[in-house]
């Protein structure tokens, strides 16, 4: 009687857990392939690209040299010597946007293009953008520090994304008195 | 005999009003602008227009306009300015003549106008444009998109001396000014 009970135990749970792998393969099939990441990253820089195959065919995103310069003060601009991406032959750009500190301040659209390049005086005078006190953002004599994010998708549904940061020269208020002579 | 010709004439008579009615429908042909070519990609389109059937050549000498990276930014977050431009403006209708190049931002009118002056092809690349159009920013989704301010739609036409003309149809989605 025992063994009876034991087998039939057996056989309950080999049922339960063929279901419950089965009830796995469903949900991931209906899921979908996960997306693929290829990202690279530096200590403060990170460069990523997403999609479902192994080899994506968009490239990363080109934005090199971000720098923040002090215009006048308390006027700080940010600017990036060019913006560049590009997918394959077979697919357009849709868009690339720049966001500084989580707001989109520039939004490029593509037409009928596989390649996008922006270059840094298009943008002419730069993004302005707080300069910040000496030292507020750890540097000693430079100002704040703003994130951006760079994000382009091409046709494909394929994305590349930048990351990084870029701190800015230090607000100085310098106040030229003018020179009195005296008599 | 008289059994045999007269259904050969009907016959032929028939052909006869066959034949002339295919040839007035063949020599009617539509008025008005002709579309020799036609793409679309998203929210963009271009193509390629004869004025008239009487004008369409067999391989027509303008192309596509190029108008790459149409860009809205906003320099300074605080004021509600945004300026467009395009990375470049080109065409080329060789060996015809370039006559005009005319960008339009829909609701503003024309935006920037280019003429030839012998010349068949015609670039003109951003910073010919200053910094660009001047445009309000808008607020956040007042464009149809949430996350972006105004829409703008433009239209891009070249006439070449053949009097072909190619056009850019587009919409540039400019970022919110949210002070």
């Amino acid at each position: 009687m025992l063994r009876k009970w034991l087998s039939l135990v057996l056989v309950a749970l080999t049922v339960g857990a063929l279901a419950v792998a089965a009830n796995v393969l469903v949900a991931r099939a209906a899921k979908g392939l996960a997306p693929v990441m290829v990202v690279e990253e530096t200590a403060e820089a990170r460069r990523e690209i997403e999609s479902e195959i192994d080899a994506p065919t968009i490239s990363f995103i080109d934005s090199p040299s971000a720098t923040c310069y002090r215009a006048s003060v308390g006027t700080c601009y940010i600017q990036w010597s060019y913006l560049s991406v590009s997918a394959s032959a077979s697919q357009y750009i849709i868009s690339m946007t720049v966001s500084i500190d989580d707001r989109i301040r520039a939004y490029h659209t593509g037409f009928f293009q596989n390649s996008m390049y922006i270059p840094g005086d298009m943008l002419e005078p730069g993004f302005k953008v707080a300069c910040g006190w000496p030292g507020v953002s750890g540097v000693p004599g430079l100002g704040y520090t703003h994130n951006y994010v760079i994000r382009a998708a091409e046709t494909g549904g394929l994305k590349a994304t930048n990351y990084g940061s870029v701190t800015c020269p230090a607000d100085k208020g310098v106040v030229f008195l003018p020179l009195v002579t005296k008599h | 005999m008289r059994k045999f010709v007269i259904p050969m004439l009907v016959t032929a008579l028939f052909f006869m009003v066959a034949f002339v009615a295919i040839g007035t429908a063949r020599g009617q042909t539509p008025l008005g602008p002709i579309v020799l070519n036609r793409e679309t990609q998203s929210e963009g389109v271009r193509e390629i227009i004869a004025p008239e059937a009487s004008t369409v050549p067999q391989q027509p000498t303008i192309g596509f306009i190029d108008s790459p990276s149409a860009t809205c930014y906003i320099p300074d977050p605080g004021q509600d300015s945004c300026y467009i431009n395009w990375y470049y403006l080109s065409v080329g209708a060789s060996p015809n003549y370039m006559i005009t190049m005319t960008a339009t931002i829909n609701n503003i009118g024309p935006v920037a106008h280019t003429q030839g002056f012998f010349q068949t092809s015609m670039y003109i690349p951003y910073n010919m444009l200053g910094q660009g159009i001047k445009v309000p920013c808008g607020s956040l989704g007042a464009g149809g998109n949430p996350q972006l301010g105004n829409a703008y739609a433009y239209t891009i036409r070249a006439r070449d001396s053949a009097g072909l003309s190619s056009a850019n149809y587009g919409t540039v989605y400019c970022p919110a000014s949210t002070p």
